[in-house]
């Protein structure tokens, strides 16, 4: 009967003990978790809540602003004039147009896509000379025109195309530098050295590869090189 | 057990109060860039060719819009850079070179941010009669892909190029800050559809508590905190990155969002 009694003191006196780590755990949680739903109001409910608040504005009959048939007209010739002026931003004349993100290509007549393809553009790749001379092999963006256009182009190698492969830099009129056949059966010019042109790495196409310049496959290239001329725009983006 | 209940309370009316001085001075702020974009937008140039007027006519107001679209993108087509136009009731988005599109995408879904209804309509159109400038950005994927490869010494280390990798393995989901205070959040569509959920979420996630813990630092501070208007838009994933890759740093950006 005694060790019963005193079970039953050592019991309650556990409990006792126990109550404050209770307490704190419970206070803890109710703390973490006002903080949880502050921070959660706040990441999520808020943004919608804020805006709640403002109130549309509807503009009553009273505080209108009429115009008249003089002014109504005014605003209509003002819109079909700018949307003219909008207009005659694409030209009627061929057109070509270099997607460098997805490699693609399209050509324009007359405001109309007439073909579009895969062609290869920059690679973005920033070469390293051991003299610390660098390039970075990316097509340019923007507008562009056809400033030159040859038939059976040679390639005049650049000094990077020496670099990139580990040989010696040849002087200016090496011969060395004069590849024939590489560049396909055309080239069209659209300034500071940049080209369309044909390729040999025909399953590259689709793939941003190249030094900067635009590689076409023969049949594009061709079409592509009758229907532009001197002057021709090339949007590249 | 008496000690432990008014621990709750005060716990619940904290609580409370924290949430009513974030949203107050939340609610505060917002109102606050609702009055200065009206006044920064209010004033009418002598030089303008049409002046925009408060009417309750819809004719004339679709007149005004279509007026101030028109304007923005001419005078988008002045810069020499690729400016995007985002038509939200056509759900067109389009890149554009000196006024030619060169790109048109379909905008899947958006959310226009409330503070467009707010504003007072004049100083909305004359907001959107001209291009929005990119002020910064952050994005999922780099804006430049940029590969280093250093030259080899000899032919010997010369190895020719791999094929690269072309597969859309990156998420792409970006935010542009504009000239006008408004920002413009891209989210790819369906990134459930890939591995991209998970880095969608992360990229809000991590955009949210940016904000958060700003709205916080105000709040303790007592300093009424920078509001932002959003214009949230989800765009196919290729077509985001085809924008996001070909915008120039401090694009224009044109809207028409009625």
């Amino acid at each position: 009967m005694e060790q019963s009694v005193d079970n039953n003191t050592n019991l309650a006196m556990d409990s006792t003990k126990r109550r404050p780590v209770i307490r704190f755990f419970i206070g803890l949680s109710i703390g973490l978790s006002s903080v949880i739903i502050v921070v959660l109001f706040v990441l999520y409910a808020l943004s919608g809540l804020k805006e709640g608040y403002l109130k549309t504005i509807k503009v009553s009959p009273v505080d209108s602003v009429s115009l008249d048939q003089k002014q109504i007209a005014k605003l209509d010739n003002l819109i079909k004039k700018n949307s003219q002026k909008f207009s005659n931003l694409t030209p009627n004349q061929p057109y070509f147009v270099v997607n460098t993100t997805y490699n693609r290509f399209k050509l324009y007549k007359n405001k109309k896509q007439i073909r579009e393809g895969f062609c290869s553009t920059g690679s973005y790749t920033l070469l390293k000379g051991h003299d610390k001379r660098q390039w970075i092999f990316k097509t340019p963006k923007g507008l562009y025109r056809i400033i030159g256009k040859v038939t059976n182009p040679v390639w005049r190698r650049p000094d990077w195309s020496f670099v990139e492969e580990g040989l010696p830099i040849p002087s200016q009129n090496d011969p060395i530098r004069w590849e024939a056949g590489v560049l396909g059966d055309y080239a069209l010019s659209i300034g500071d050295g940049y080209l369309i042109h044909g390729t040999i790495y025909k399953r590259f196409l689709g793939m941003p590869v190249t030094h900067g310049c635009i590689r076409m496959n023969d049949e594009d290239l061709e079409a592509v090189y009758k229907a532009l001329d001197f002057g021709s725009k090339v949007y590249i983006f | 057990m008496k000690r432990f209940k008014v621990l709750l309370i005060i716990s619940a009316i904290l609580l409370v109060l924290i949430i009513s001085l974030i949203s107050t001075i939340e609610i505060l702020s917002v109102n606050k860039t609702v009055a200065e974009f009206n006044s920064k937008f209010s004033t009418n140039s002598e030089k303008a060719e049409y002046n925009f007027i408060s009417t309750s006519d819809s004719s004339i107001t679709a007149k005004q819009i279509t007026y101030a679209f028109i304007s923005a993108q001419l005078e988008a087509s002045k810069s020499d850079s690729i400016s995007l136009t985002l038509n939200f009731p056509d759900s067109t988005a389009n890149l554009m070179i000196k006024g030619v599109v060169v790109h048109s995408a379909k905008i899947e879904s958006y959310k226009l941010s409330r503070f467009i209804d707010a504003v007072d309509e004049i100083s909305l159109y004359k907001m959107l009669s001209l291009p929005l400038h990119v002020t910064g950005h952050i994005s999922t994927i780099p804006k430049v892909p940029l590969m280093v490869k250093i030259a080899p010494k000899d032919t010997s280390e010369y190895t020719p190029d791999v094929v690269p990798d072309t597969t859309d393995i990156d998420a792409v989901n970006f935010i542009f800050e504009t000239s006008a205070g408004i920002q413009l959040y891209f989210y790819e569509s369906n990134p459930r559809e890939s591995a991209d959920g998970m880095k969608q979420f992360k990229f809000d996630f991590k955009d949210r508590v940016q904000s958060g813990y700003e709205l916080f630092k105000s709040a303790f501070t007592f300093k009424k905190p920078k509001y932002q208007p959003e214009i949230r838009i989800k765009l196919n994933k290729r077509d985001a990155k085809m924008i996001y890759r070909a915008l120039p740093e401090n694009a224009d950006i044109v809207l028409k969002v009625r």
